[in-house]
């Protein structure tokens, strides 16, 4: 009954602590941090770092790594906005076109480090100076634009408001049903009613806010809607696929996976065709938010995207990790870079303060994560 | 200057001198107890200078912590009993300290530093320094002196990561006899050297005792013990049962001493009929990685049949678990395997294919290669039939959970519950959800490498259990183990291995103890 109350306590805890957090942004941006405004645009910033987190963190759970994200998704965009640019290309062909091309560019990662078994740092690292240097190469490093504001719609457009509400209800709805659905069938491993009550409660919360922000500025960006799609389906293929379990297992001791009929190569070959695919997926939302593909598009995206995976509680050492909580990474770092960029501090101490945040969560990472940290405390104090 | 403090040490060698036969080292009541098990209890020896004193025993006899505690690997405070050298109590911390007194162990792996020259390996903890930088010129002459002392033939720049196991063997050696070394610890030196590196070493040990250094011999070849030995002790069971001259210890008086005597009844009694047999595996050859024209398993050809437990019994090293890894597909390294399953001949190469053909294994080491122990307990049960469990990839949960908590019924799993992470469980229930993956899988071959190894009584009675269970509902299981013992209570048939080689096979119901040791040990030659 106690270990119950603690939990509830720590739940509790956590959401008290994230309302202070907002307020204190608040009081730190004279009230412009929680306008409707603000926080839909807050969105939109974050919607590029949550398609490609959301396959990155599957590598990091899977204990491999990508530091040629932020270049993939610029490649991936500029060569969309060159086709369509440059050579007219209609965008019905384009976009296709750099959804092949992006899964391409991640085959030949997932080749690499899956097949021949290459170390994921190295191989990574040379796929983001070459990525980048092809881009670089082809535009001669300019900003290849303007694009078609059909093509802009992509990001920019809003469902209107009222549509975006009903949309938010009929989510709300679906969650809701398919939860008491679990919950009968699974019984006692749902988790008991608190925990059911607990979600929809907390999902009812989250829906409320949206609808709020939603009806009090031009509703929800597509950017939000194509990010969001992406975020579920990476959350379904995590906890509802043989591969998603692969991945789980491979993390937390690939040697153990391979003896028990697991065919290791193959699974990392598929994660990095899976984060090709959001190279492409980023890559042609960037270059829409942007009205065009900019030299400095994607650039350190992977460590932002390792970043938000880490304070969403992706545990570096593999094996460990959801969708939902990285989304709330991203938009913690999101949230972190919006409320500083309201406070007019310069975007180089910036970059202090980020680094400085993700060094914490690495140590609650390690905390957490790892009896490794407790065991050298313990070894001390002998 | 460096100069000087080498030369010093030199003639403090030479002052040192040791005399002939006297007692040196005496432990007395020697007890180490780790969790659940006596490693080592009451053990009390004495050592001779200039003399070759050989210990043997069956795995987990006890040798190599008892040679742990000797030198300083153990810290004196977390064993019970004393050791004197040269009359004077020592009570060691850490390896250092028992190397400054002069006790030194040359250990199974010999942790050296592969990417660095054989001087560096030499001088490793006391390089020669010269204003504040290492002074190689010393350092080089020296090692080629001590080089040429030992005719090795390489030179102080090699890389050690270049030289063979023998002559690195000889270098840690070297290093030992270096530092004053009075007593030498070997731990089976010669379990991976080829028969011509294995006479540079006993000429080695040899001189050795002519400078009048005792040396303390662990292995399990009773041939080399025989060549080598002073004196000989037997241990079984972390006690020891007998020391005495080694022209008093023939082969049959140690192989009876390492057997002793039966155990209390654990083992399920059986009646199993093995029926046809279901795999064959013919001519498993793997080329030893490290050493040239060595095998590490040799030929090995064996029947398995439905519904029998067919024991792998053998020494460390003799190749039973590389059988194994090679039938998956699993070993790393050159490797040829036939195989037929049921009269039709496969192929397997990589364990994914051995799923598929219904062929489970349970690997050696449990934490290493068994168990995800940052998952669940359910999803380490489910790991290998995910494919059963799923519909187009996308899992089943409902039909997921009915098989955990089946598997969780049947094997006697305890656990709160199935989310538990497996890092959180004991060993034993660890072993059984490595167990109940394969159970989960349905495999018709169950290949079960060390599965009793660190894990209490208690879980070993159930797992004996469940394996005869399974045999009588027509698997075949193979049973690696070395554990005598549970061989013999256990088996349908038991093969015994050598130095990569089937010695025999043997009804397991008309096993002799004596006799299946004295195949694993000393081979086929007659009693």
């Amino acid at each position: 009954m106690e270990a119950k109350n603690k939990a509830i306590l720590k739940k509790v805890g956590i959401i008290a602590a994230l309302g202070i957090l907002v307020i204190i942004f608040n009081q730190l941006t004279d009230n412009a941090f929680g306008s409707q405004r603000n926080l839909i645009m807050l969105l939109k910033q974050a919607s590029v770092l949550m398609i490609l987190t959301s396959s990155l963190m599957m590598l990091l759970i899977e204990k491999n790594f990508d530091l040629s994200g932020g270049s993939g998704v610029y490649l991936a965009g500029t060569i969309c906005a060159l086709m369509i640019v440059k050579s007219g290309i209609s965008m019905y062909i384009a976009i296709p076109v750099t959804l092949v091309l992006g899964v391409f560019m991640g085959s030949i990662n997932g080749f690499f480090i899956g097949y021949l078994g290459l170390p994921a740092f190295i191989v990574t690292l040379a796929a983001q100076q070459i990525f980048r240097g092809i881009g670089y190469t082809l535009t001669d490093c300019a900003t290849v634009g303007p694009m078609p504001s059909e093509f802009t719609a992509i990001s920019e457009t809003f469902i209107s408001s009222y549509v975006s509400v009903a949309i938010i209800l009929v989510i709300l709805a679906a969650f809701i049903v398919s939860h008491l659905k679990k919950y009968r069938a699974m019984g006692a491993w749902y988790g008991g009613r608190t925990k059911l009550i607990e979600n929809i409660a907390l999902a009812s919360a989250v829906a409320a806010v949206l609808s709020w922000m939603f009806m009090g500025y031009r509703g929800c960006p597509m950017a939000v809607v194509i990010a969001t799609v992406v975020a579920f389906a990476a959350h379904l293929i995590t906890t509802k696929t043989v591969y998603g379990r692969h991945v789980y297992l491979i993390g937390g001791n690939v040697e153990a996976a391979r003896l028990a009929g697991i065919n290791t190569s193959k699974r990392i070959f598929q994660s990095y065709l899976f984060e090709g695919l959001m190279y492409g997926i980023g890559g042609i939302v960037l270059t829409a938010r942007l009205g065009g593909a900019a030299s400095t598009g994607g650039n350190l995206l992977e460590l932002d995207a390792v970043a938000a995976a880490c304070i969403g509680g992706v545990s570096m050492n593999g094996g460990v990790g959801t969708v939902l909580g990285a989304a709330c990474g991203v938009i913690i770092l999101t949230a972190i870079d919006n409320v500083m960029s309201l406070m007019n501090i310069s975007s180089y101490l910036q970059m202090v303060i980020k680094g400085i945040i993700l060094l914490l969560a690495i140590c609650i990472d390690l905390y957490t994560n790892k009896a490794k940290f407790r065991f050298k405390l313990n070894k001390k104090e002998k | 200057m460096a100069g000087c403090i080498y030369a010093a040490r030199h003639e403090k060698r030479e002052v040192d001198k040791l005399e002939k036969n006297k007692t040196i080292l005496v432990l007395k009541n020697l007890t180490k107890e780790f969790p659940g098990v006596r490693a080592v209890s009451d053990a009390s020896l004495e050592i001779k200078t200039g003399e070759v004193h050989s210990i043997v025993g069956g795995n987990g006899a006890g040798k190599s912590t008892l040679m742990k505690m000797l030198a300083g690997v153990y810290a004196y405070d977390t064993f019970a009993g004393t050791i004197e050298l040269n009359g004077e109590k020592c009570e060691f911390k850490n390896i250092l300290e028992a190397q400054k007194k002069g006790i030194a162990m040359i250990p199974q792996d010999l942790n050296m530093m592969e990417e660095l020259s054989v001087a560096e390996n030499l001088f490793l903890d006391k390089y020669p320094v010269k204003h504040g930088m290492v002074d190689y010129r010393t350092m080089y002459s020296e090692t080629q002196r001590i080089i040429d002392e030992f005719g090795l033939h390489v030179s102080p720049q090699t890389k050690v990561k270049e030289i063979g196991i023998a002559q690195k063997q000889l270098i840690v050696i070297a290093r030992a006899m270096y530092n004053d070394v009075k007593v030498l610890l070997l731990d089976e030196p010669t379990a991976t050297l080829s028969d011509k590196e294995c006479k540079i070493l006993f000429q080695k040990v040899d001189e050795m005792k002519k400078k009048n250094i005792a040396c303390i011999y662990i292995s399990h070849r009773l041939e080399e013990v025989k060549e080598i030995s002073d004196v000989i002790t037997v241990m079984r069971d972390g006690e020891i049962v007998g020391t005495a001259p080694n022209v008093d210890m023939d082969e049959k008086r140690i192989v009876s001493l390492m057997v002793g005597r039966d155990v209390d009844e654990v083992y399920p009694e059986h009646d199993r009929t093995p029926e046809e047999v279901i795999l064959s595996i013919k001519n498993v050859t793997i080329k030893d990685p490290r050493t040239e024209n060595k095998l590490v398993v040799d030929h090995v050809s064996f029947d398995v049949r439905k519904g029998e437990i067919l024991s792998l019994y053998g020494l460390v090293g003799a190749g039973r678990s590389e059988t194994a890894l090679a039938m998956l597909g699993a070993y790393n390294g050159a490797v040829t395997c036939e195989m037929e399953l049921k009269g039709k001949p496969i192929r397997i190469l990589s364990p994914s294919d051995a799923v598929k053909y219904k062929i489970g294994y349970l690997p050696e080491d449990r934490k290493r290669q068994g168990v995800v122990d940052i998952a669940s307990v359910g999803h380490n049960i489910t790991m290998s039939s995910l494919s059963e469990l799923s519909r187009y990839s996308v899992l089943n949960h409902e039909k997921e959970r009915e098989m955990i908590q089946d598997v969780i019924q049947r094997l006697a799993i305890k656990t709160p519950t199935p989310e538990t992470l497996v890092r959180n469980m004991s060993g034993g229930n660890a072993q059984k959800c490595v167990l109940g993956r394969w159970i989960a899988a349905n495999s018709e071959i169950l290949i079960l490498d060390e599965a009793t190894q660190g894990i209490d009584v208690e879980a070993k009675t159930q797992i004996y259990h469940i394996m005869d269970e399974l045999a009588k509902s027509g698997k075949a299981i193979i049973f690696i183990s070395s554990d005598l013992s549970e061989v013999m209570g256990i088996s349908d048939r038991i093969l015994t291995m050598r130095h990569g080689k089937v010695v025999n096979i043997t009804d397991g119901k008309r096993a002799q103890r004596n006799k299946i040791l004295w195949e694993a040990t000393v081979g086929n030659k007659e009693e």
